[in-house]
């Protein structure tokens, strides 16, 4: 078996352990809401948090049933109109299972895979100082390991919610991006894949969770970068094939908010829209003096307020010893989420989405540890026994405490959704 | 190089821009002829351009996936393969045809024929088969298959009384 058949048999193994003990937790986060706020799906008697109506109005909306008119007295909300993939998705899965519920769970499944895969692959992608086949299985493992217990998807099993269609895009999206602006991908004649591609990659990620502006200001970022520090640097991108790539996203939303308008017969409603956003929160700087740096250090300490110490302290040593490219991309997401979280939601369910640049630095902090483990014993220099044990010890001191920690909710504390609902 | 139209028939076969202009104007005369006699503008109170550009809308996609679908089965009976530059039906015609097993519902209950659901959905299969292309096991064959299961997947989907269960009632 080779490790890429290994990796991701771990993966699916992973997925299945912890999916399956969140399910037998006694206190889900739901029940951490007020009750009151909860529906609870018949067939089980699980308790549903309520905000499954905005995931119900865009599936209806798109399946062209009028019951869609029910929420929010007959008005279709910006934010349930941009967040498409996740109620399409549910949409067909529904229409074979017959309850919404059922395909809500599988359609989290399928994005947790996928949220697994495209973190593991940021990890395979970068490099660090040193960097051995060691380092690289204990940087996979903890990958897997923090991805599988991700508080983002423990605390939405069960739930009919959008979120977990969004978590999954940003570490898609960022692979995504990556690929095609990396190795001077867009200097090629025949990069990955075509400009026109990414350019519904984009449209599509946004109807994620509106992943649209961050991911475009990522691309752009990548640009700068590779212009000027890449292996072409100096050369200027091709302004053709970026133009493509942007005015073929540019169309697609253009022609969804068209039909979205036209389908709802203009009954629109601004509801987390983030250009409606940005303008009361830029009018709120305005008026109230100077308070963006109270602001930024709010959604800063919320953000590392998500993560404990133990897991910012080898992302930290990550970010040391990774490639620049790894520490540049990592550095402007996080940046991007902060500011587009300041901007916009000050929620920890938005800036959670800075998890993939702290689970891929803390993934190559472990990888580091491994290597340093390998130097620092001298019967691990010789191949064998010891250098798993070494891989396996590295990645699970990085990776299980923060896991057992995110899964302590079992035993009644649950990092994220305690900070997202602090409940009655 | 080709640039705008050209590239566009190139890259999807002339008859997709002769199928879009019919189906645009068979829409047209619908949404006319049925506001003439009255079937469709009723007034509910919802503003006219809305009623006339939903029908445009519903129309323009429900003509187009028959008239596409209709001629991917004539070319593929007759032993050949409606291609673009690829090799593979344009973009819009594989929509076009993944989307034929939702024409039900198009046709009786959605007032926009479905088309905001295909735009998704399209795009989503779209994205899906470009990225699956980079592996070396999607063949052909493969291909094939994935497309013919994006259309099965939506024969339930198509039909437009099967009930889904929700939690409760929106509020």
């Amino acid at each position: 078996m080779n490790s890429c058949t290994i990796i991701h048999t771990h993966i699916v193994v992973c997925v299945c352990i912890f999916g399956l003990c969140s399910y037998t937790a006694p206190r889900a986060w739901v029940s951490l809401t007020m009750p009151s706020a909860t529906a609870y799906v018949r067939a089980t008697g699980l308790p549903v948090e309520w905000e499954w109506v905005d995931l119900a109005q865009t599936t209806l909306f798109l399946e062209g049933d009028v019951r869609w008119r029910s929420r929010g007295g007959g008005y279709l909300t910006d934010q349930n109109s941009s967040r498409v993939v996740g109620p399409l998705l549910v949409s067909v899965l529904s229409k074979w299972l017959h309850d919404a519920w059922v395909a809500a769970v599988v359609m989290t499944w399928v994005a947790w895979c996928a949220c697994v895969w495209a973190v593991v692959a940021l990890v395979r992608r970068s490099s660090w100082i040193g960097t051995t086949e060691i380092g690289r299985r204990a940087s996979c493992m903890t990958a897997i390991v923090l991805t599988v217990t991700a508080s983002g998807f423990l605390g939405n099993v069960g739930d009919i919610d959008a979120h977990v269609v969004g978590y999954a895009g940003a570490a898609l999206g960022i692979l995504v991006t990556l690929r095609w602006t990396g190795e001077s991908s867009i200097h090629r004649e025949r990069p990955f894949v075509r400009p026109e591609v990414v350019g519904v990659s984009l449209f599509v990620l946004d109807g994620t969770l509106q992943l649209g502006v961050p991911l475009s200001a990522l691309v752009c970022c990548m640009f700068v970068y590779h212009m000027l520090f890449g292996p072409s640097s100096g050369r200027l991108v091709s302004v053709s094939k970026a133009s493509r790539m942007f005015s073929t996203f540019g169309v697609c939303w253009l022609l969804w908010w068209l039909l979205a308008r036209i389908g709802s017969d203009g009954q629109f409603e601004f509801h987390n829209e983030a250009i409606a956003r940005s303008r009361e929160a830029l009018s709120d700087l305005v008026a109230l003096g100077n308070t963006l740096p109270g602001k930024v250090a709010g959604v800063l300490g919320i953000a590392l307020s998500l993560f404990e110490w133990w897991m910012i302290v080898p992302a930290v040593l990550g970010w040391i010893v990774a490639d620049w490219e790894t520490r540049f991309w990592t550095f402007a997401w996080f940046g991007l989420i902060v500011g587009a979280t300041v901007l916009t939601r000050y929620t920890a369910s938005t800036v959670y989405l800075v998890f993939p640049s702290m689970y891929v630095l803390a993934s190559i902090g472990a990888g580091a540890i491994a290597e340093l483990g390998r130097r620092v014993f001298p019967l691990a220099r010789e191949g064998g026994y010891v250098n798993v044990l070494i891989a396996v010890g590295s990645a699970m001191l990085v990776s299980l405490v923060p896991a057992i920690s995110q899964l302590a909710f079992i035993w009644g504390d649950y990092t994220m959704p305690a900070v997202w609902w602090p409940g009655p | 190089m080709q640039f705008g139209l050209a590239r566009f028939r190139q890259r999807n076969g002339s008859g997709i821009i002769r199928g879009a202009l019919a189906a645009l104007t068979i829409s047209l005369i619908v949404a006319i002829v049925r506001g003439s006699i009255g079937v469709e503008w009723v007034s509910d109170g919802r503003p006219l351009w809305a009623h006339f550009a939903r029908s445009v809308v519903k129309w323009s996609w429900v003509v187009f996936v028959v008239i596409r679908s209709v001629a991917f089965l004539r070319t593929w009976l007759r032993g050949g393969t409606m291609v673009g530059s690829d090799g593979w039906p344009g973009s819009l015609d594989r929509i076009a045809v993944a989307c034929t097993a939702g024409l039900p519902r198009f046709i009786l209950i959605d007032p926009m024929g479905g088309a905001p659901f295909a735009l998704w959905y399209g795009s989503f299969l779209l994205v899906v088969d470009e990225y699956l292309q980079v592996l070396p096991a999607y063949g052909p064959r493969v291909r094939q298959m994935f497309w013919a299961l994006a259309t099965v997947a939506l024969v339930p989907w198509g039909l437009p009384f099967v009930p889904t269960l929700w939690p409760g009632q929106m509020t």
